[in-house]
């Protein structure tokens, strides 16, 4: 398991992938870049379960910069104001096609 | 030991002494066997009638039953010698709901389970002209039921001086009663099986003379038209003493209808008698099906589609989808070659729309591939890759359109499968899971899986995590290792083997090559040349400690998740699983299929995995726990939950 700086809150995340998934303890930030990047960067994007809750991004993409930046704001306050965040990632559903 | 019921003996007893009237000659055996539904075993006094050699004597011998003969019963007569010469003589079949299909079939809907299994009570379609025989100054209409002598069944033969004679036509219905609360058997032809005939035929096989004022022209013919009427008047008819038996078998009858009901819609919109119907909330005619964003338009839709469907088991709109491109895919590869074999005998088209994307699959005569919307696809990826249309649901036409049509020349590139095994892994069976019980079954996603890479147009094997291989023919190797998935099952005896958690088996001991793994040496080093003896058993330690490490990996965050989302493990339509509480309702997801439905209602919605999903074990469970628990915030990804 990988420790980030333990000054900073830390935040639990757990990323499921084919090992049956990965537990990571991130600093904020690092855990807020890594939330963006699992998000807008991937070419199957995750979704992010904040203790549990969806978190829904409003931005499409890294370009979407407005959006992008009240999404961190949003996604830094609700990590911060919980006690032990804990951060689950998701594959997606979709409506029946496979 | 042989049993019978004695309604049953007193029919055959009195069918024998009527036999007897006749004149014929005949010994009585003792014999048990399937009836002629199949379904039960039925232990019979038939007669072995040794002096019926003309159509007259069948004739007879039919009258004293009015029912079905086996035509083992004639020794060596007309009939028996003539359906020995011309091989098949069948000529009418028992009826079966699911004849409606066809179009001009007088089957609408067929209580199979309340009338088809009646003691007694035989009811058959008509399916072919009746065979028609002259001797001396008589004609005699014949059915037969059942292509040889051995098995086949007479199922009725008589001249023109019976009323029925002029009824025994094509597409007409044969209904026979030998009913236990009647001292003579009767029979009736009707025109039509429509619900309330299936109720005469429930009244007739209570109390035969129930039908006495319904039957037409000397009590041989029931007109479904006037079925409704006549109905009321049986009902009346029936004695007191025998309504509890019918209101029983007309109950059943009803329940047979309410369970059948999509089928005898699916029968309507078939034959052309309704212009739409409403299924699953999807809308069908025969051309089209649509479902909120998801569509399907095709010239033969409703004809292919619902010869295939099974409108009883769990469908949807991508069920119907998925049944036409495998028909299209089923019907391209049938197509024969040309003379050279370097093309098709004739270039040859199709086009049909899913989503208003346009699909159009062709063959050439200069090339043996078959193409979609003009980029050559490998044969048994087209149904795969016609079915993605259904994921593109942008609202801009164009955009749905351009983005099918790159995926396509994507996969025309490189194809889905390699790319999904790049992606995913091979599954193998180095080691037998429960359901590996049988020959001819692929391997699933639960097993464990050969890994491989793609690193500068070369593809690589990993024989563990540091160590990997080129391979050459990559795609040969994939086939090859799925031919050997489906040779290969679980083992009958578990000599030398142990079960494992799941409930199949594994070599005894440590974790050692199976008789799969053992197979699949070869099949590896014939593609990976660099491959050794020694490496198999560190390939196969390897592929089976990620899986069940990542199996229990899983498992564990399950157990997060039931507890942050305060999901409940119940038992819901014999199935277990997770109740969740969502946010437009309260769903149930089954925790082997992950099939989701309403926990109320019982609905089922359709929710599937997205593109590119990595999980694995019950991480598809994982997922749909909170993504339902969430689901109004989901609709937009998975329009199937919208609120209606």
């Amino acid at each position: 398991m990988y420790m980030a700086d333990n000054t900073q809150k830390q935040v639990k995340l757990m990323i499921q992938d084919r090992t049956g998934h990965t537990d990571l303890a991130l600093a904020l930030e690092e855990a807020i870049e890594r939330i963006v990047a699992e998000r807008l960067d991937s070419g199957s994007p995750r979704w992010p379960m904040v203790n549990g809750k969806l978190f829904q991004f409003s931005a499409q993409s890294r370009g979407d910069a407005v959006a992008l930046l009240q999404d961190t704001i949003r996604l830094r306050e609700l990590l911060d104001s919980s006690d032990e965040p804990v951060v689950v990632l998701t594959d997606t559903l979709a409506g029946g096609c496979q | 030991m042989n049993t019978i019921t004695l309604p049953l003996l007193n029919r055959q007893i009195a069918f024998l002494n009527r036999l007897k009237e006749t004149g014929l000659q005949f010994d009585i055996q003792l014999t048990s066997g399937y009836g002629a539904h199949g379904r039960n075993v039925v232990t019979e006094f038939r007669p072995d009638i040794k002096s019926a050699k003309t159509y007259a004597d069948i004739s007879a011998a039919f009258n004293a039953k009015l029912g079905e003969i086996p035509l083992a019963s004639f020794q060596n007569c007309a009939l028996t010698r003539r359906i020995a010469e011309h091989k098949s003589a069948d000529n009418c079949e028992l009826a079966k709901s699911a004849m409606g299909r066809v179009p001009e079939s007088p089957v609408k809907f067929f209580a199979d389970n309340a009338l088809g299994t009646l003691a007694g009570t035989q009811t058959y379609v008509i399916t072919k002209e009746p065979m028609e025989v002259r001797e001396g100054d008589r004609t005699y209409r014949v059915l037969t039921c059942g292509s040889t002598t051995y098995y086949g069944q007479l199922v009725l033969c008589v001249d023109e001086r019976h009323p029925i004679y002029n009824y025994i036509d094509k597409n007409h219905v044969l209904v026979l009663v030998d009913s236990e609360n009647a001292k003579e058997p009767m029979m009736f032809v009707a025109n039509q099986l429509s619900l309330d005939v299936n109720y005469l035929i429930a009244a007739a096989s209570v109390y035969p003379p129930a039908l006495k004022e319904v039957l037409q022209q000397e009590g041989c013919f029931l007109n479904y038209r006037d079925a409704r009427i006549g109905l009321l008047r049986a009902e009346r008819a029936i004695p007191p003493r025998f309504q509890e038996q019918y209101k029983l078998l007309r109950a059943d009858v009803l329940k047979d209808f309410e369970e059948n009901a999509q089928n005898v819609m699916i029968n309507k919109l078939t034959r052309q008698e309704a212009s739409h119907i409403d299924l699953n909330r999807i809308r069908i005619t025969t051309t089209t099906a649509s479902y909120e964003t998801v569509s399907i338009t095709a010239d033969d839709l409703a004809a292919v589609v619902f010869q295939k469907l099974n409108p009883n088991e769990e469908w949807d709109i991508f069920t119907l989808i998925n049944i036409y491109t495998d028909h299209i895919e089923s019907y391209f590869n049938k197509l024969p070659l040309n003379a050279t074999g370097v093309g098709f005998r004739t270039a040859e088209s199709k086009k049909f729309t899913i989503n208003g994307i346009e699909i159009t699959v062709s063959v050439a005569t200069t090339n043996t591939r078959r193409s979609i919307n003009g980029v050559l696809i490998n044969r048994d990826e087209l149904s795969k890759v016609m079915r993605r249309a259904a994921c593109f649901v942008d609202e801009n036409h164009e955009t749905n359109q351009r983005d099918f049509n790159n995926f396509v020349r994507d996969v025309g590139k490189m194809s889905l499968h390699v790319t999904d095994t790049l992606l995913q892994g091979l599954p193998v069976k180095v080691v037998y899971l429960a359901e590996d019980e049988a020959y001819g079954k692929d391997a699933s996603a639960k097993h464990p899986k050969l890994k491989f890479r793609k690193r500068d147009g070369k593809f690589y094997f990993f024989v563990d995590a540091a160590t990997e291989k080129e391979v050459k023919r990559f795609v040969s190797l994939i086939h090859r290792v799925e031919m050997l998935n489906r040779k290969y099952h679980k083992p009958y005896y578990y000599y030398g083997q142990q079960r494992t958690h799941e409930g199949g088996v594994e070599t005894n001991g440590a974790i050692k090559p199976n008789d799969f793994a053992k197979a699949l040496l070869p099949v590896l080093k014939e593609h990976i040349e660099t491959l050794e003896d020694k490496d198999l058993q560190t390939l196969v330690t390897f592929v089976e400690k990620e899986r069940s490490e990542a199996e229990k990996k899983s498992l564990k965050l399950l157990e997060y998740a039931v507890k942050v989302t305060k999901a409940e493990r119940i038992e819901f339509k014999g199935k277990w699983g997770y109740k969740i509480k969502g946010q437009l309702r309260n769903y149930f997801v089954e925790e082997d299929g992950w099939r989701t439905y309403d926990a109320d209602t019982g609905q089922y919605y359709c929710v599937v995995q997205g593109r590119g999903a990595r999980g694995v074990g019950q991480d598809g469970l994982v997922t749909r726990l909170f993504a339902l628990q969430n689901d109004s915030m989901i609709v937009n990804d998975v329009p199937t939950l919208v609120q209606r």
